[in-house]
């Protein structure tokens, strides 16, 4: 028990690290510098040299990251040159957000889908399965960029029922806040809907055709009785890891939303961060983002020990 | 009560003004748009404003004072030395008192309002505008006013309210240099000594507001500064100021109910404002967006290149693409509105000409054929793209587009590469942008072209006292730039607020720099 959890963290330890690689390796090909920025349209060469140099940004790539590395692990992102933010105060500013958006979309994205799922799978091919199909596919073919300003122009500019933009803290009362997340929280979810109601309808379809099925219903069982007690959990191992993955790239994968809605979060920070070269800040973001998804991804993977008796005693013999 | 009779007051002056058809009361005259003001300022309310760009901090001297960058923040936090009339330039003294030359533009002396004091209680006097300038001049502090600071020599306090300075070269109308500029906010030199973490998280000015809270991308909330100099004002109790780039977004969050005044550039959001019955405030700048032609590298190294690109382009197509026909296109430098406005187009659209110069340059073996530079927003892509379009229309001309970020812009210019990117000139009275947009001395050239006449008239109008003399003297600056086209002008910049119907006082000054203490809000 002990040997497979050690490896799958040594695992993830591993991928973080690429990927912090990855990121610095990117950005060092990417033309100008965050001195450049700094110093504006009015430096000259010599001032941006200076400045690169005062900030370490003259050193070996190499160096600079394992300067970087050194300070991580020890818990220092240390602190962007451009605004004199520290990283771990700028995350801890924006995570609220984006991992609210993220939590909501997916819960909603949840109950939805697996509503839909249960009416589709009970009655394959029937008029209401091929609407919820159809309606699926609508989904999953619309991305944020395009449901977002469909969301607003509809809901807020027209109905006038949320914030065209901006972003309301829990702190300033429940309802601003929800009023500000609902509209991108719908506009993240309506993706993830489609693509869970059609993994879980295909997989409860199945489910319904196994033997213990037909012999719970044969044991007088009600159909809804069966559905949520026999089949729904065993269907749902391929939802659950789809939600953990996309939980995982939800917290640095809402991006366009953030930006369509103005929001404070974890995307507009590093977008912006990138767009200014602020490597520091995009490093420690980046790391941070994988961290929290090599390891949600971790947790799933370790959870269908708990879920699935026949994976704990695979493990055991 | 004090309040009311100063309203009272200045009422009576602006329509004795007015009939002398001469009134300064509203920086850029009556907005547009909405129902006129009514009855006297009404102090208290919140004011929900919308900016286009978050600073990266709150100094002063790396904020930027014009309607696109952190103008309205600016003002709020630091107040204002001095503004204008960005009609006609005549510059209004705020909590400068004065600032004068008497040896035609080679030294000056600024006189501060005596007992003005920073909203920590400390003493605003010439010391601590001495303490900003100086900062804003040192490269180090990567200014956006760094050339017009260095335009100073030297300084030094003579007493507690005065300082005296003096010029690298005359410059008579340097006052417009420095209130259009960060050079007119002053921070606490205490405050800024303690550091820019320590700063940003409580910035000291002498302006109508203070920071109660930035959340960074999210809000910047102010309230009213109590010891602020020219009380009953601010009228409003505190503002939330929040950032939005597009300016759809901005114009949709006013009609949804979503803010009360946004700050906007776009010509063609701006009539959509206007019908959806939003007052709109336009300061009527000269100059212009214009694309810079690189005169230092082929093709446009040959001025048969720039001319041929000049006659190509039709700029009513241009705005049509970009502002759906709602811009202003800038056929001349100034507008009619200046003492230096002539009629003669900069450029004017010739196919037939365009065509023949095309046809001479490819039979020469140097073809036209460049990059256009363009920036990230939507303005910029849109313009490079009906470039290319309107141009792909010619034989023996092609063009290339290269989209770049706001990171490589600074870069770009530092090293003048690029064959065709979009810069902007813009100016109340010529000086000193005009100079260092075209002379061939300036660092901010950006075409590179050096002509010895332009020089000459360049200097001249930057010198010059006598009116008649100077508006001689742009008059060949036009013609020189007509001849030679260093840059070609595409519109109108469009610095103006957007202000819901029970919004009032907005005033601009400058380059577009919104006044937040004039703001007030009907019940």
């Amino acid at each position: 028990m002990v040997f497979p959890v050690a490896r799958r963290i040594g695992r993830s330890a591993l991928v973080v690290l690429l990927v912090t690689m990855a990121v610095v390796a990117l950005l060092s090909l990417a033309p100008g510098s965050v001195a450049s920025v700094i110093l504006g349209e009015n430096a000259t060469p010599e001032s941006v040299a200076a400045l690169n140099a005062r900030l370490g940004l003259d050193q070996p790539l190499w160096s600079q990251y394992l300067d970087w590395l050194a300070r991580a692990v020890r818990g220092d992102l240390g602190s962007s040159p451009l605004t004199g933010q520290s990283v771990s105060a700028a995350i801890a500013e924006r995570l609220p957000v984006t991992l609210q958006l993220a939590v909501m979309a997916l819960v909603m994205a949840l109950i939805v889908s697996v509503l839909l799922a249960v009416v589709s799978a009970v009655r394959p091919g029937s008029p209401a399965d091929r609407g919820i199909n159809a309606v699926s596919s609508v989904f999953l073919s619309v991305p944020a960029f395009i449901a977002g300003p469909l969301l607003v122009y509809f809901l807020a500019l027209q109905l006038g029922w949320f914030p065209v933009m901006g972003w309301s803290p829990i702190g300033e009362g429940v309802g601003a806040n929800l009023r500000s997340a609902l509209l991108p929280a719908t506009a993240i979810a309506l993706t993830e809907i489609a693509s869970f109601h059609r993994l879980l309808r295909t997989d409860l379809i199945g489910t319904l055709g196994e033997d213990f099925v037909g012999a719970a219903r044969a044991k007088g069982m009600s159909r809804s009785y069966v559905m949520f007690r026999h089949a729904l959990r065993p269907s749902s191992f391929s939802l659950i890891t789809l939600a953990g993955i996309n939980l995982g790239r939800l917290i640095g994968g809402t991006v366009i939303v953030e930006s369509l809605f103005s929001l404070p979060g974890l995307g507009q920070l590093l977008a912006s961060s990138i767009t200014a070269r602020d490597v520091i800040m995009v490093q420690g973001v980046v790391a941070f983002i994988a961290v929290l998804y090599v390891g949600v991804n971790t947790l799933v993977d370790l959870s269908y020990r708990l879920i699935d008796p026949r994976i704990r005693k695979a493990a055991s013999v | 009560m004090i309040r009311n009779s100063r309203f009272r007051v200045l009422v009576t002056a602006c329509a004795a003004a007015l009939v002398l058809g001469a009134c300064s009361g509203t920086g850029t005259g009556p907005p547009t748009g909405g129902p006129e003001p009514t009855g006297d300022p009404v102090a208290g309310g919140t004011a929900r404003v919308l900016q286009i760009t978050e600073p990266r901090n709150l100094d002063p001297a790396t904020m930027g004072n014009s309607w696109a960058v952190n103008a309205f923040l600016g003002n709020a936090l630091y107040g204002t030395l001095m503004t204008d009339d960005p009609r006609t330039g005549a510059v209004r003294y705020k909590m400068a008192e004065s600032f004068t030359t008497d040896d035609g533009g080679a030294t000056f002396e600024l006189r501060l309002r005596p007992g003005l004091a920073f909203s920590d209680g400390s003493p605003l006097d010439a010391a601590a505008v001495k303490f900003n300038w100086d900062r804003t001049k040192d490269p180090a502090t990567g200014s956006t006013s760094v050339n017009e600071a260095s335009m100073i020599a030297s300084s030094e306090t003579v007493d507690a309210t005065t300082l005296k300075i003096t010029m690298v070269s005359p410059i008579p109308s340097y006052a417009q240099a420095v209130l259009s500029t960060t050079m007119n906010w002053i921070a606490s030199p205490a405050s800024l000594r303690k550091g820019a973490k320590t700063f940003d998280a409580a910035p000291v000015g002498a302006g109508p507001f203070t920071l109660e809270k930035w959340t960074r991308q999210n809000t910047i909330d102010l309230v009213r500064n109590p010891r602020y100099w020219d009380a009953p004002k601010p009228y409003l109790d505190r503002i939330t100021l929040r950032t939005s780039a597009d300016s759809v977004q901005r114009v949709n969050s006013m009609i949804s109910g979503g803010a009360d005044v946004a700050i906007d550039t776009n010509w063609r959001t701006l009539a959509k404002a206007r019908d959806a019955g939003f007052l709109t405030d336009t300061v009527p700048l000269n100059g212009g967006q214009y694309l810079a032609l690189n005169a230092r590298r082929a093709p446009f190294r040959d001025v048969r290149a720039r001319r041929a690109v000049a006659a190509a382009l039709d700029l009513r197509a241009l705005d049509i693409a970009v502002y759906n026909g709602r811009g202003k296109t800038a056929r001349t430098l100034f507008t009619e509105s200046s003492p230096f406005y002539s009629a003669e187009p900069l450029t004017k659209t010739d196919k037939e000409t365009a065509q023949r110069l095309f046809d001479e340059l490819a039979a020469e073996g140097e073809p036209v054929s460049f990059t256009f530079k363009a920036f990230a927003s939507p303005e910029a892509k849109t313009t490079a793209e009906s470039v290319q379009a309107q141009l792909s229309a010619f034989r023996n001309v092609d063009v290339e587009i290269d989209t770049v970020d706001s990171s490589e812009i600074a870069a770009l210019y530092t090293r003048n590469d690029f064959d065709m990117l979009i810069s902007s000139a813009l100016f109340v009275d010529p000086e000193p942008r005009l100079w260092s947009v075209f002379h061939g001395d300036s660092r901010l050239n950006r075409s590179g072209v050096d002509d010895e006449r332009l020089n000459a008239a360049l200097d001249a109008g930057r010198t010059e006292t006598d009116p008649e003399k100077r508006a001689a003297a742009y008059g060949t600056v036009q013609r020189r730039m007509a001849d030679l086209v260093p840059a070609i002008f595409v519109g109108r910049s469009a610095p103006s607020a957007v202000a819901a119907p029970n919004v009032h006082g907005v005033q601009q000054y400058g380059q577009g720099s919104l006044l937040p203490e004039e703001l007030w809000i009907q019940k």
